[in-house]
């Protein structure tokens, strides 16, 4: 989309008109309101060559799909409670005590507000402005927010804690310390903030120092709340919040925990940057302004300020850098903690990969480096809002999670100006005014950070009640989404009593069903702290349990929910399962004749799964399946099924099971690759033997052949000089030509000048290939049995897979069992089994549901068969557990990773054989190795792998003076000597009988070289 | 210079091309703008080859021959592939 800017200029307050500015082009969101596919019906998206369930969320950059991260941060507006022994060190007095709030006005722009607890009992107000720290005394900013007396000051801020002898003394302290600075009033103490930062401000001279302190106000103190009044209130709620923390009398809020905090959006993130890259563009027209009137006296005109406002900064590169590499370049870093890692790319490996881009939240990379594990910890408070079993073990573990199917997060924002009122017909006292009760009494009540008045404390539960009635029935105005938080006082040092309301978006929510109004619920993270949510019918306890979940589901992410049966599994194997779902080879979209992308993994034969959780088909995953069912015997047979590996029968590879290929697309711009140069074009020249065969005249290869490592790939041809270019395929595998697509430009004006090849890698299963059940059961396919030494069962039936016995007891994946008996009664009856977590139990055992169903089919109620062994045809003792299991395909493959070496390409420097697998180097006999060698006294092959295999050389050396360098090959003896042999000659003993051969490591020549150049001799003693 | 001039002209023979969208041949040649002459789009496709794309050796350098004479290549092969024995 290009950006336009209506600029309304003039000069010296005379309006001059408006002018039409573009400012570039920025990257829509696929499917958003200005994408073009906004809005269009499956159908209609399928005939514009789209996916039919289309779910756009992505932008597209370079042909390729980025999606912006979702990032934990601070819940917006509300000042959390924090200890942090660190900022000890910020000066002297201060404490670990602090209020951190983070205010993000409705533009989404944040800045991050402290207050601290010093040890004297007055309270610094910390803020960062420009990237650097300032520090104010609090009584400074009440005093310059307000035009109250000092009297009135103290009332506010000792309202609650009125009684306590300590901390009104503190008060007093903290506005004398204003008084003493000789700042009476407000005008004084703004003149006196003023004068101190506008060094730091750099605004015009004309603005006051009343003006430039009032920016600074606006600009970082309290920046969610409009007037000043507002944010006086705020702070002095905050100041009383402080006093009784660092006095212990409350709890510590812990910012790890998801309910102090929310998510930044794409769309937030967006806005930010869009924001100060259009600051930035002002900032480079005002330059250019400042340039071009200090060079020439223009007469200032419309066409003139046109042209300076062209030299602005254009926006667009910036955006496209931003998702294109996810690295953020801003000068003000936006308030955030992490520059890079802001995109991935939404990989289209499988579906369930796909969506889990999707859904994915990330804490952030600035706490991956920490040392601590606090961050990581699964907290209680994340029920049902972050998936407990879907997070990656290893590194990223329990920063990257992943939100639970049915969690949501806030994206409108509505006005809630008529909050208020409401609140107060309710029963609430404003602000300013007084409650019935004594201040002690009562709960602050706070809007999105805003104090909005008292309410006394017998009546707030009341209050709570109507309002979230209000809520669900979405009765007066109250947005469905609005959280209400009573946190309530209970007399031990519990979270800040308060009644909290909170309408703004990036929260998580989830819908749970709100029994008494019988309707569904949104409800937040922190609202579900104080609520009585029941899982299952018989937990409702009437008058306390007030909700319940949807489904005992729904405390699982998207993939956790595919897992079948998952809830008899051990848990990490829906860990891994988890992990696993994500790198299966799959289908993973319908148009691949439309799509570029650089590979993509097709299963040629997937299956819809015989047993499957509820969750699929309300995903519809039968559109993008990854799997094929099989028949699994559980039977260590021939020992090739040792560790993890598993048997494949033969026959059923031979008849397509778990056949794939890899598509690969290249795209070949010649305009790209020769710029500037009209008359390339693709076509073939006379070129050598066997091109004219292999490539059209259009030198392009045909649709359908086969490539193989050195294949022409296409051939392009100047039509001036004649000269003609072959490329050749360069891919060891051999490969075949899927499609050819020729491509215009945007304006359809594009000559015969890019074409995408889209190659198709054949990659049906061999040995060495990974499989894996839905229960995070992974194996190694190690042999291809034939069909007729497989066991077989009493009606003759083979087994696709035999999987090996000893992978389940360790592991326990019940699960596995029961999907295999499941699938078996499913294939006998010709039935989809459910197979949703949670609907077994003890006393609804899984084992006798199937069980009796198997035994109506006239099988064994336990699913064991007899069978017969392949090789003799002699019955087996075992009886064998035998049954349809849905495996999956997954896309670590051996021809990506076999790597082997004879000879080839060496080091130019060092001589020793290079690293790396699309090299054909070898792989490194490291320190490690060696020491196993030298620990068996190996010698010889120690000698043979580092030396004679590496880079053995032959060298001449001076055995007197011990030189390597000195020796050298005398001149070529004249053409009509008799004798042709050379002698080495050293240089520096001048006799050649004292050169002698020795092998030496070519590396050591290298280094004998190196130190000579530094001035050190190297002295070999040959003897 | 003048020896790469005095090359001939490389012959440009257009070649068909199937529209993605209306799934039309157009006849487009090295130099053509790439665009559907029935519907505009711009995405074509290369059709699809009609020789003969076998895997072995020796059946494709029968199959070199056009597919009118095919019959006779495909005899040609029984007898390569008899004398080979």
């Amino acid at each position: 989309m290009s950006s336009q800017a209506d600029i309304s200029w003039s000069i010296n307050g005379i309006p001059k008109g408006i002018i039409k500015q573009s400012l570039g082009h920025l990257p829509i969101m696929v499917k958003s309101q200005l994408c073009n596919l906004h809005g269009l019906t499956p159908r209609e998206l399928v005939e514009h060559h789209e996916e039919a369930e289309e779910m756009g969320g992505y932008f597209i950059v370079n042909g390729i799909e980025k999606v912006i991260r979702m990032l934990i941060m601070p819940r917006r507006n509300y000042p959390i409670a924090m200890s942090r022994p660190k900022w000890k060190s910020r000066g002297q007095g201060y404490t670990q005590y602090g209020m951190a709030m983070r205010c993000v006005k409705d533009d989404h722009t944040a800045i991050n507000m402290t207050l601290h607890y010093l040890d004297n009992g007055t309270v610094m107000l910390n803020f960062i402005y420009q990237k650097e720290l300032f520090f104010l005394p609090l009584g400074f900013a009440l005093k310059a927010l307000v035009d109250f007396s000092d009297f009135h000051i103290y009332q506010e801020l000792v309202k609650g804690r009125e009684d306590n002898s300590f901390y009104k003394k503190c008060v007093t302290e903290m506005l004398r310390l204003v008084m003493e600075e000789g700042c009476i009033t407000q005008s004084k103490v703004l003149n006196f903030l003023g004068e101190r930062f506008r060094v730091k401000m750099n605004l015009p001279e004309w603005y006051t120092n009343e003006q430039c302190a009032h920016i600074l106000l606006d600009e970082c103190v309290c920046i969610h709340l409009k007037t000043n009044v507002e944010k006086f209130y705020m702070l002095c709620l905050m100041t009383r919040k402080l006093f009784t923390f660092a006095k212990q009398e409350c709890m510590e809020e812990n910012p790890d925990s998801i309910t102090f905090q929310e998510v930044l959006t794409p769309g937030q993130l967006y806005l930010m940057f869009l924001k100060e890259r259009m600051a930035a563009w002002l900032v480079s027209v005002k330059l250019a302004f400042e340039k071009k009137a200090a060079r020439l006296n223009l007469s200032w005109n419309a066409e003139n300020v046109m042209k300076i406002f062209n030299m602005g900064a254009d926006i667009s590169k910036s955006f496209e850098y931003l998702l294109a590499t996810g690295n953020l370049s801003s000068k003000s870093g936006l308030g955030m903690l992490q520059a890079t890692g802001l995109c991935v790319v939404a990989d289209k490996l499988n579906f369930i990969r796909y969506l889990s881009h999707f859904r994915c939240v990330h804490r952030g990379a600035a706490f991956a480096k920490m040392r601590t594990t606090s961050v990581r910890k699964l907290l209680p408070e994340s029920w049902g809002f972050l998936c407990p079993v879907h997070t990656p073990d290893g590194e990223p573990c329990g920063l990257m999670n992943h939100m639970t199917a049915n969690c949501e997060i806030v994206a409108q924002a509505v006005s809630t100006t008529s909050l208020p009122a409401l609140l107060c017909s309710l029963g609430v006292t404003p602000v300013d005014g007084a409650p019935g009760q004594a201040y002690s009494d009562c709960y602050p009540v706070l809007l999105d950070g805003a104090v909005v008045g008292w309410v006394e404390s017998e009546l707030a539960p009341a209050v709570v009640d109507s309002l979230r009635r209000f809520k669900v029935l979405k009765e007066k105005k109250i947005p469905a989404w609005t959280e209400i938080v009573l946190v309530p006082k209970t007399g031990k040092p519990s979270l800040y009593p308060a009644l909290l309301l909170f309408t703004t978006p990036c929260r998580l929510m989830r819908p749970v069903q709100n029994l008494s109004v019988g309707r569904q619920e949104l409800i937040g993270t922190f609202e579900q702290l104080y609520m009585n949510v029941g899982i299952f019918e018989d937990e409702v306890t009437p008058g306390v349990t007030t909700h319940q979940e949807l489904f005992p589901h729904s405390m699982l992410s998207v993939v956790a929910n595919f897992i079948p049966y998952s809830d008899h599994n051990q848990s990490p194997r829906n860990m891994y399962q988890c992990q696993m779902g994500k790198q299966t080879m799959g289908f993973p979209l319908h148009t691949f004749l439309d799509r570029s992308d650089n590979k993509l993994y097709r299963l040629q034969t997937p299956q819809s799964p015989l047993v499957r959780p509820s969750m699929y088909d309300h995903y519809d995953l039968d559109n993008y399946p990854s799997g094929t069912n099989a028949i699994v015997a559980v039977i260590s047979y021939t020992g090739y099924d040792m560790e993890d590996a598993m048997i494949v029968n033969k026959a059923s590879w031979e008849r397509g099971f778990a056949h794939g290929s890899i598509y690969k697309t290249e795209v070949v711009d010649l305009a790209e690759r020769v710029k500037g140069d009209d008359s390339v074009v693709f076509g073939t020249g006379p070129g050598g033997p066997g091109v004219e065969d292999k490539l059209d005249a259009d030198g392009l290869p045909h649709i359908g052949s086969v490539l193989r490592h050195g294949d022409p790939l296409y051939s392009y041809i100047n039509l001036n000089t004649g000269q003609s270019v072959i490329c050749y395929y360069r891919s060891q595998e051999a490969c075949v030509v899927d499609n050819i697509k020729i491509c215009s430009n945007d304006n359809g004006s594009g000559r015969f000048k890019r074409v995408c090849i889209t190659t198709r890698v054949p990659r049906n299963p061999t040995i060495g290939d990974k499989f894996a059940s839905r229960h995070g059961q992974k194996g190694i396919l190690s042999r291809l049995w034939p069909a007729e030494d497989m066991p077989f069962t009493e009606s003759g039936m083979c087994p696709d897979i035999l999987f090996n016995p000893h992978g389940f007891p360790s592991r326990m994946t019940i699960g596995m069992l029961i999907e295999s008996m499941a699938g078996k009664s499913g294939a006998l009856h010709g039935l989809s089994h459910d197979a949703t977590p949670f609907t077994f139990s003890e006393d609804n055992s899984a084992l006798e549901h199937f069980g009796e169903m198997l035994r109506a089919g006239g099988y064994n109620y336990y699913g064991t068969e007899r069978l017969y062994s392949g090789l003799s045809g002699e019955e087996l003792e075992a009886d064998i557990f035998i049954g349809v299991v849905y495996y999956q395909r997954l896309r670590h493959m051996v021809s990506d990773k076999f790597q082997v070496r004879t000879t080839g390409a060496r080091d130019k420097v060092t001589n020793q054989p290079v690293g790396g697998r699309n090299v054909e180097g070898g792989i490194r006999f490291g320190e490690m190795e060696r020491d196993a060698l030298l620990a068996h006294g190996s010698s010889f092959l120690l000698h043979d792998r580092l030396f004679n295999c590496s880079d053995r050389s032959v060298a001449q050396v001076c055995v007197d003076c011990g030189s390597l360098l000195s020796p050298l090959l005398e001149k070529p003896p004249p053409y009509w000597s008799a004798t042709r042999h050379r002698k080495t000659v050293c240089v520096l003993c001048g006799k050649s009988e004292s050169v002698a051969s020795v092998s030496v490591p070519y590396v050591f020549r290298y280094f004998v070289a190196e130190l000579a150049a530094m001035n050190i001799k190297v002295k070999l003693e040959v003897k | 210079m003048d020896t790469q001039k005095d090359l001939q002209p490389p012959k440009q023979q257009p070649m068909a091309y199937i529209c993605g969208e209306c799934h039309t041949e157009n006849e487009i040649k090295a130099r053509d703008p790439i665009r559907c002459r029935e519907c505009g789009y711009r995405i074509l496709y290369k059709k699809r080859t009609k020789r003969c794309i076998l895997v072995d050796s020796v059946l494709i350098y029968a199959c070199k021959f056009n597919s009118i004479t095919l019959f006779i290549s495909l005899t040609l092969i029984s007898v390569v592939v008899f004398d080979a024995r």
